[in-house]
């Protein structure tokens, strides 16, 4: 007895009652199973003053700072973005299973309508066609010769990169170009990725002492 | 008195764990229309709630849309192993955070290796704020944006647990059991973790000060 009123004497810590705030306003004689809140916290909360006042305070704050956030996002989510999102949930889940509402087909006309022409217009039709293949043989050719200087085919840039630290990076950029099919994400994935392996140690040690895009930029606003 | 806790978990969660059930019996019975129409009720109940959540990670309402799409396609997809032991709002939940983080470990390496594009036009929320209306004076208008954006810096700076157990903990009245569900991470860890957010917190908005602030910020006040 005399002991748990010495223990009870002591004020509680901010740790205690920060658990008591995040009960809000709940009795103080409740005490949950699997709280880190004892009888002896709560006994001595019921008769501290200056312990109920930190309480009070500290209730006061995170329910303002509750209010502050809650505001926040109510104010961006408007009811109109939260309908147009849902309707795009719908459509998504729609197509996913299959039963999406079917795409509106546009109709052909039923009859193409012929273009009369004259022996005139079909001349001049075979002349741009051959002027057009002549210019795209050049084209190619020149671009052929614009190759030595490191704008090779990606499969090329890949077979000679092999064995490289770089290899799984340029291999990301190459195919991309090549394909088309990876995402940014993946590639800056890929890049992060080679840039961790061993052989890159020296490089980021130096890539640690270049400022940032984002840095300089933000400096220079 | 026996209150409980203050709890994410009410009556309409409970329902809406028996909904998602039904609809995975629904889903494996292979009624799929059926099964789409009654996932629209958890849509409704849920939308905003994890639309918040999301604000509060991405602070980006194009990105926060997408995070949510995301997040209740997933959940349809992924009801076929969903166990009815745990409440579908902790279960969508941890959906929804974990498809916040990656975007935001997206965004990280992004930033890192393009320029960012700074938007010189206002949007339309902020062109609204900066205009005083009959009840608010522009200082009462420009005191309210500043301690939103305040809020919002400090919620940043957390580190990624507790910004994770304030959010769900001070903001949306998870207990610390539900977070502990949501996060995998024990119980009294998150109470740990909760603390140290509620401390980081006050000391990174200035708690007093942030107090004082409150008194002559009408606009918070009155919407209480
Ligand atoms: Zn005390």
């Amino acid at each position: 007895m005399t002991w748990n009123l010495f223990k009870n004497r002591r004020h509680l810590s901010d740790a205690t009652l920060a658990e008591w705030a995040m009960l809000g306003s709940m009795d103080v004689g409740v005490v949950e199973d699997g709280m880190v809140l004892s009888a002896d916290a709560a006994e001595h909360l019921a008769r501290c003053e200056p312990c109920q006042r930190r309480r009070d305070e500290l209730v006061a704050l995170l329910g303002d700072v509750k209010r502050v956030a809650r505001s926040d996002a109510d104010a961006a989510l408007t009811p109109q973005r939260l309908a147009s999102q849902r309707q795009r949930i719908t459509r998504r889940i729609a197509a996913l299973v299959g039963s999406a509402a079917p795409a509106r087909v546009l109709r052909f006309p039923a009859k193409i309508r012929s273009v009369p022409r004259t022996l005139e217009q079909h001349r001049w039709l075979a002349a741009a066609m051959v002027a057009g293949l002549v210019v795209g043989v050049f084209a190619g050719q020149m671009l052929d010769f614009t190759r030595g200087d490191g704008t090779r085919p990606a499969e090329t840039i890949v077979a000679t990169m092999d064995g490289d630290a770089f290899v799984s990076a340029s291999r990301a950029v190459a195919l991309r170009g090549a394909q088309g099919l990876l995402d940014d994400e993946m590639i800056l994935t890929e890049i992060d990725g080679a840039l961790a392996t061993e052989y890159c140690e020296a490089l980021n040690a130096l890539d640690a002492l270049t400022p940032r895009i984002q840095e300089v930029s933000l400096a220079g606003r | 008195m026996s209150h409980k806790p203050p709890t994410v978990a009410s009556a309409d969660t409970d329902r809406d764990t028996i909904t998602a059930g039904e609809i995975k019996a629904l889903l494996a019975k292979g009624d799929t229309a059926r099964a789409r129409e009654r996932f629209e009720e958890l849509v409704g109940s849920h939308q905003r709630r994890a639309s918040r959540i999301a604000y509060h990670y991405l602070r980006d309402v194009a990105e926060v849309d997408e995070a949510v799409q995301d997040a209740f396609v997933k959940a349809f997809v992924h009801l076929p192993s969903f166990r009815q032991e745990l409440p579908f709002v902790v279960w969508f939940t941890r959906i929804v955070i974990n498809g916040c983080l990656d975007r935001l470990k997206a965004q990280n390496r992004r930033s890192r290796w393009m320029v960012p594009i700074f938007d010189s036009g206002e949007s339309d929320r902020d062109l609204a704020e900066r205009r005083p209306s009959a009840d608010r004076t522009p200082e009462e208008v420009l005191l309210a944006r500043e301690r939103r954006e305040h809020l919002a810096a400090a919620i940043q700076w957390l580190p990624e647990r507790q910004r994770t157990v304030l959010i769900l903990g001070v903001f949306e009245g998870y207990t610390a059991r539900e977070i502990s569900e949501v996060t995998g991470v024990n119980e009294s860890t998150v109470r740990v973790h909760q603390f140290r957010a509620i401390r980081a917190l006050r000391k990174l908005i200035g708690g007093d000060r942030w107090m004082i602030e409150r008194r002559a910020d009408r606009t918070e006040a009155s919407r209480t």
